[in-house]
C-alpha cells in the first residue's frame, strides 16, 4: 500500500483545458450589495435588473433585462424603517456596457413572466447602481475583456414611488383640434402631414388576480398620466421639443413619452425581428393641457385621467444591424401599432399586453371582462 | 493481454455492447442501443449481487469494490433478462464474476502500474485453503488523470468547489471473503467489500458534470444447503455530489447521499427425470432500499420490494426449452405488481452447434430520481429556476392521478453458434425490440399558481419539468456476428460486428430514426503469445458516427432540444507483455491504450464528453 501511495503522489498530472467545451464559454459575472432606504417597513422582494447599455430601460429607452437577480425578503439585514442591504449576483454577462437598478417590490405585484407585471408600482422602491449619489447618475458597468468578474458593485434603492404605472386604454383617433377626446373610430393616416392628428389616450384600472392598479379616481396610487412639461434650461418656459421639427410646429417638451412601435401588418402578420424596429414618438399635446386646464408653471407636474398626443407620419427605423433611419410619411410602413407609455419615473404601460391575451387567460383561468382593449384590439392602424 | 485500465473498458469488445466514455471514470454501458448519461437500462452484478444504484438507475463504475485484477470472469446477457434477474434488467445483465476463494489454479498476485494521463494503481490479491476453509482478500489503489479540464482553473468568472483536482479517480477498495465448506453439497460464505474515493460524472438533462466523493461498502452471507441457497446482502453508498463547476456569481449544486438496501433471496433447485433432463429452480426474495438524498424530497425514503420466481429447463433430444416467469411487487400503487416472462429453444443441429431461439419482456422500475426528486435548476436568467419533479411529487402537489409507468421491453431472438471445430468458433445473433414508456424529462409547463416567487429559493419559479413517460414507441433491430480463430497455439483472433437501427414512432404515426447510438460497431483482437517470452496483443475498435439530443433550458425558461453529432471513431490499443528469463510468473507490460490519439487527437464518444485521449503506461504483475 505504502508503495501503491508513493506512486500516486509521484504522479504529476496537469489535464489539458478543453477550450472547445460549449457549456462552458468565457463569461462575465456581476455581484454586489443592495442597499435599500426606507421611511418605514422593510424591504419586500428585491431585484436587480441589469441591462445593455445600447437598450436602456425608461426613462432613457424600452429596453428589457437581459438578466435578472432576485433577493428573497428575509435576505435583507437592517432594521424597518432604515437601511437594508443584501447580496446580489449575476452570472452569464457578455462584452459590453451594462446598467444596473434595483427594484424593490414592495407591494408583491412584481412578475417577470408577464409583461403587464413586468414594472414597478406605486409604493414599490427603485434606484440603481450610480456614479454620484448627488446626480443619481447611473453607472455603467463596462466589460471589455472575458472572462471577468466584478464584485462590489453597490445598488442604491432608495426612491419609493409615490405613483402608479400609466395603464391605459386607446380611445380613438381625431383629425384636427382641438376637439382632443372624440371616440371617432378611424385609423391614422401617414399622409396627412399638414393636419394634426391626436391619439387619445384614457387612464383605466386594472383588476387582475396578479395587478391591481387603482385607476385614475383613486385617491392615492391612482394610475393616471403622470404629465410634467419640462424646463430643463430654468427660463420659466416650458421647453420647445428636442426635435427641431417637432418644436417648428410649436410642440412642447415633456413627459410623458408616449411611442409607437409597428407590430404586425394590416392583415395582422407580426413583423419580421430581422426586418428592424420602427419607433415613432407622438408627442404630448401640452398646448391641450394648458388650455382647458388653465396656465401650468414650467416645472409642474400633475396627473391627468388623459393623455392627448400628436402624431407626426416620421418614424425612426432602427435595423438589425443598430443602424438608423428616419423615414416620413408614405415611406413609413402601414400596419398595426403598438403604444408605449414612458413616463419619468421610469414607469410605463404597453398596449397592447398579456392582459388581453386569451390564449393566455384561458391557459390560467384569468377573467377576461374588461381587457380586450388591452389586446390586439389596442393596436393603432395606421395606414 | 488486455489494455483497459477500468472495469468497463474490459467490455469495449463485445458484440452489441456500447461502451462510451465521457470521463476517464465515468463510462456509460448499454447493450444493444438506449444508451444515455446515467445509464440505467442495464443490471450490473458482482457475484450476483446487484451494484446498480437504484436510486439513480445507474452503476458507478469507479466506485466497484474489486480490482482487475480480481475478475476471473465477465458472463453478460444480452437482451431483457426481468424474468430471470428481476426489475432493471432491460437492455442485458452484465454479470462480473471474482476469483472464486482458495482457488488452487488461481495464483497470489501483486501488480503496479503507471503511466501517462495520471495513471497510477497497484492490487495484491492473495487467496488460500485449509482443507473446508477457503478465504482471498483483495485490495486496490487506482488513479486516471481527467482527459480535460472543462474550464480552465485561472478563470475569475467560473470556479470549481474541487478546485484545480486533476484526477478523474483517486480510489482505494479493499474486499475479503470467506468460505467454509460444510459438505459435499452445503457450504456457507462471509464477504464484504469497501471503496473510497473521488471521481466525476455527468448527471441528466440540463446538469453537467459533478464530482462525487464517495464511499461504499457491502456485506453478504451466502449459504448453500444442497437444493437449497439463500443469499442476503447489504448495500450502502454514502457520498457527497457537487458540481465540477460553478459561476463565481452562483452557487454550488449538491449535496449528500445515502442509499441503503439490504436484500435476501431463497433459491430452491432440484432436477428429476431421466438423466436429471428437467431442472426446477424456484425462488422468492425480498429487497428493502432506502435513501436520503439532498435532491429528493425531505426525509428518507423508503421502499420495500418482494418477488418470486419459477424457472423450468427441460431437455428433449437435441433440444432445450428454458422457461422462466416472475413476479416483482413494487411498493408504490402506481407501478405495483409487474410480471415478467422468458422463453427460450436451444437445438443442437450438430455437434457442436446450437440454434437458439428466445422471446420476453423486461421492465424498469422508476428510481428514487424518478419518483422523488424535487429540484430547482437555474435557467438561463439568474432569478428564474425550473423545478424539476419526481412522479410522486407530482401526484402530491399538483396532479393526483398523475401515473409514471415502468418502462418496458418486448424482444425477440434468433442466434446460431458454431463451436464445432477446435480452432474455430462462429456465432451470429439477430434480435427485434419494442420499446414502450421511456421515463424522460419532460419540457416545462406551469399551472397559474406555479409562476410565483418563491421566497425559500428566492427566485421566480418559471414551471415544472416532470419525470413521465414518452409517448413515443421505440422499434429497435439489429444483429451481432462474431468468429474467433485459434488455429495456431499461442495465436486467438477475434474479430465482431454488430449493426442496429432504433426509430421511434409517434402517437400520429410518423416515425423517426433514433442515431443516439453507433449504428455499427466493430472489433478486432489479436493476442499472440510468442515462444520468446513475449506476448503482443492489439485491439482496433472502430464506431460510426452519431447524433444526440441535447437538453438545456432557454432564457424563458423553457427546455431548448439541440441535435449535436458525434464524429465516427477508431481506437486502437496494443500491449506488449515480457516475462523476463523464462520467468512466466512475472510480467513487465507496457500499453498503449487509444495511441491513435497521439497522431489524429483527442476524439469524443457523446456530445458533451470529455475529448478521450491516449493512455501509455507500463507496468509490472508478480504471481506467487
Amino acid at each position: 500500500m505504502t508503495f501503491a501511495l508513493f506512486l500516486i503522489a509521484a504522479c504529476a498530472y496537469t489535464p489539458p483545458i478543453d477550450s472547445a467545451n460549449p457549456d462552458y464559454p468565457d463569461t462575465a459575472g456581476l455581484s454586489g450589495t443592495v442597499l435599500v432606504s426606507l421611511t418605514e417597513g422593510v424591504p419586500g422582494r428585491g431585484h436587480v435588473l441589469v441591462y445593455d447599455l445600447l437598450n436602456p430601460p425608461p426613462p432613457s429607452g424600452l429596453g428589457s433585462p437581459v438578466d435578472l437577480a432576485t433577493i428573497a425578503p428575509s435576505e435583507f439585514e437592517g432594521a424597518a424603517g432604515g437601511v437594508s442591504s443584501a447580496p446580489w449576483a449575476v452570472a452569464g454577462l457578455g462584452l459590453g456596457s451594462y446598467l444596473v437598478t434595483a427594484l424593490i417590490d414592495n407591494d408583491e405585484n412584481f412578475s417577470p413572466f408577464f409583461d403587464f407585471a413586468a414594472g414597478a408600482t406605486c409604493g414599490d422602491t427603485v434606484g440603481a447602481y450610480l456614479t454620484d449619489l448627488t446626480t443619481q447618475a447611473p453607472a455603467p458597468v463596462v466589460i471589455d475583456s472575458l472572462p471577468a468578474q466584478i464584485d462590489g458593485l453597490v445598488v442604491t434603492a432608495a426612491k419609493t414611488l409615490s405613483t402608479e404605472r400609466p395603464a391605459f386604454d386607446v380611445e380613438g383617433f381625431t383629425l384636427g383640434a382641438p376637439a382632443p377626446f372624440g371616440t371617432s373610430a378611424a385609423t391614422l393616416d401617414r399622409s396627412v402631414t399638414d393636419t394634426p392628428q391626436l391619439v387619445n389616450l384614457q387612464s383605466r384600472a386594472v383588476n387582475h388576480p396578479l395587478l391591481t392598479l387603482n385607476g385614475p379616481e383613486a385617491e392615492a396610487c391612482a394610475s393616471s398620466f403622470l404629465v410634467r412639461l419640462l424646463d430643463l434650461d430654468q427660463d420659466g418656459e416650458v421647453d420647445p421639443h428636442s426635435n427641431p421639427s417637432y418644436a417648428a410646429l410649436g410642440l412642447k417638451s415633456a413627459y410623458p413619452k408616449v411611442y409607437l412601435i409597428l407590430a404586425a401588418d394590416l392583415q395582422g402578420n407580426p413583423v419580421d425581428p430581422a426586418a428592424g424596429r420602427y419607433v415613432s414618438e407622438a408627442v404630448v399635446a401640452t398646448d391641450i393641457f394648458m388650455a382647458p386646464y388653465g396656465e401650468y408653471v414650467a416645472g409642474d407636474s400633475f396627473l391627468s385621467p388623459t393623455l392627448p398626443a400628436v402624431f407626426l407620419p416620421a418614424a425612426l427605423h432602427i435595423a438589425a444591424d443598430g443602424t438608423e433611419t428616419v423615414v416620413q410619411g408614405p415611406d413609413m410602413p402601414a400596419g398595426l401599432w403598438a403604444t408605449v407609455v414612458v413616463q419619468d419615473t421610469g414607469q410605463i404601460w404597453v398596449v397592447p399586453n398579456d392582459l388581453g391575451d386569451v390564449a393566455l387567460a384561458e391557459q390560467y383561468g384569468w377573467d377576461t371582462e374588461g381587457f380586450a382593449s388591452q389586446g390586439p384590439a389596442g393596436l393603432i392602424p395606421i395606414q | 493481454m488486455s489494455t483497459a485500465s477500468t472495469v468497463a473498458e474490459l467490455l469495449q469488445t463485445v458484440p452489441g455492447l456500447d461502451m462510451m466514455q465521457l470521463t476517464a471514470s465515468n463510462p456509460e454501458v448499454s447493450i444493444r442501443g438506449f444508451n444515455q448519461r446515467l445509464s440505467n437500462k442495464v443490471l450490473v452484478l458482482v457475484d450476483g449481487r446487484t451494484v446498480y444504484m437504484d436510486f439513480i438507475g445507474s452503476t458507478l463504475w469507479s466506485a466497484l469494490p474489486l480490482t482487475l485484477e480480481d475478475i476471473e470472469r465477465i458472463e453478460i446477457i444480452r437482451g431483457p433478462g426481468s424474468a430471470i434477474y428481476g426489475a432493471n434488467a432491460f437492455g442485458g445483465v452484465i454479470n462480473i464474476i471474482t476469483r472464486a476463494p482458495g482457488d488452487v489454479s488461481q495464483q497470489n498476485q501483486v501488480s503496479v502500474a503507471g503511466g501517462s494521463a495520471g495513471l497510477a494503481r497497484g492490487s495484491v490479491n492473495l487467496a488460500g485453503r485449509d482443507d473446508r476453509l477457503a478465504w482471498k482478500t483483495t485490495a486496490g489503489v487506482q488513479q486516471l488523470g481527467r482527459w480535460s479540464q472543462d474550464a480552465d482553473p485561472s478563470r475569475v468568472d467560473v470556479g470549481s468547489p474541487y478546485g484545480d483536482h486533476p484526477y478523474s479517480v483517486q480510489s482505494a477498495t479493499a474486499s475479503a471473503m470467506l468460505q467454509w465448506q460444510l459438505s459435499e453439497k452445503g457450504f456457507v460464505s462471509v464477504s464484504g467489500g469497501v471503496n473510497d474515493g473521488l471521481s466525476e460524472f455527468y448527471s441528466l438533462g440540463a446538469l453537467r458534470l459533478f464530482g462525487i466523493d464517495s464511499t461504499s461498502t457491502n456485506a453478504r452471507v451466502d449459504l448453500g444447503l444442497g437444493p437449497l441457497y439463500v443469499r442476503s446482502f447489504y448495500n450502502r453508498f454514502g457520498a457527497t455530489a457537487q458540481s465540477w463547476y460553478a459561476p463565481t456569481s452562483g452557487e454550488v449544486l449538491g449535496g449528500d447521499i445515502l442509499s441503503q438496501a439490504w436484500d435476501t433471496e431463497a433459491q430452491f433447485n432440484e432436477s428429476f427425470g431421466a438423466n436429471n433432463q428437467h431442472v426446477l429452480t424456484a425462488g422468492v426474495g425480498f429487497r428493502l432500499k432506502t435513501i436520503d438524498w439532498v435532491f429528493l424530497t425531505p426525509g428518507v425514503k423508503v421502499e420495500p420490494h418482494v418477488n418470486g420466481y419459477i424457472q423450468q429447463q427441460s431437455t428433449f433430444g437435441p433440444v432445450t426449452l428454458n422457461g422462466a416467469i416472475r413476479i416483482d411487487r413494487h411498493p408504490l400503487e402506481n407501478v405495483g405488481t409487474r410480471p415478467t416472462a422468458r422463453l427460450s429453444m436451444v437445438t443442437r443441429v450438430g455437434e457442436g452447434r446450437v440454434i437458439r431461439l428466445n422471446g420476453g419482456n423486461a421492465f424498469r422500475n422508476p428510481t428514487f430520481l424518478e419518483s422523488y426528486t424535487d429540484l430547482y435548476l437555474s435557467t438561463g436568467v439568474d432569478g428564474v429556476l425550473v423545478n424539476s419533479m419526481g412522479s410522486e411529487v407530482v401526484r402530491e402537489r399538483t396532479d393526483a392521478n398523475y401515473r409514471l409507468e415502468p418502462e418496458k421491453i418486448r424482444s425477440i431472438e434468433l442466434g446460431f453458434l458454431d463451436q464445432s471445430n477446435d480452432s474455430f468458433r462462429f456465432e451470429v445473433a439477430a434480435y427485434g425490440y419494442q420499446v414502450l414508456d421511456l421515463i424522460d424529462l419532460g419540457s416545462v409547463s406551469a399551472e397559474d399558481n406555479q409562476l410565483e416567487f418563491d421566497a425559500t429559493k428566492g427566485a421566480y419559479i418559471a414551471g415544472e419539468s416532470r419525470f413521465e413517460n414518452e409517448t413515443p414507441v421505440f422499434w429497435a433491430g439489429g444483429g451481432e456476428v462474431e468468429g474467433a480463430w485459434f488455429g495456431v497455439p499461442g495465436l486467438d483472433v477475434r474479430l465482431n460486428y454488430s449493426f442496429e437501427r432504433i426509430v421511434s414512432v409517434a402517437e400520429d404515426g410518423s416515425s423517426t430514426p433514433s442515431n443516439a447510438h453507433p449504428t455499427h460497431k466493430g472489433h478486432a483482437v489479436v493476442a499472440w503469445r510468442s515462444p520468446w517470452d513475449l506476448d503482443v496483443s492489439m485491439t482496433v475498435s472502430a464506431y460510426s458516427a452519431q447524433s444526440w439530443p441535447i437538453r438545456s433550458y432557454d432564457a424563458a425558461g423553457q427546455v431548448a432540444v439541440d441535435l449535436v453529432d458525434v464524429d465516427a471513431y477508431t481506437i486502437v490499443s496494443n500491449k506488449l507483455v515480457w516475462h523476463p528469463f523464462g520467468y512466466d510468473d512475472l510480467d513487465l507490460s507496457a500499453s498503449a491504450w487509444n495511441w491513435l490519439a497521439l497522431l489524429q487527437g483527442a476524439h469524443t464518444e457523446y456530445p458533451l464528453g470529455q475529448p478521450v485521449g491516449a493512455r501509455l503506461y507500463g507496468g509490472v504483475a508478480y504471481r506467487f
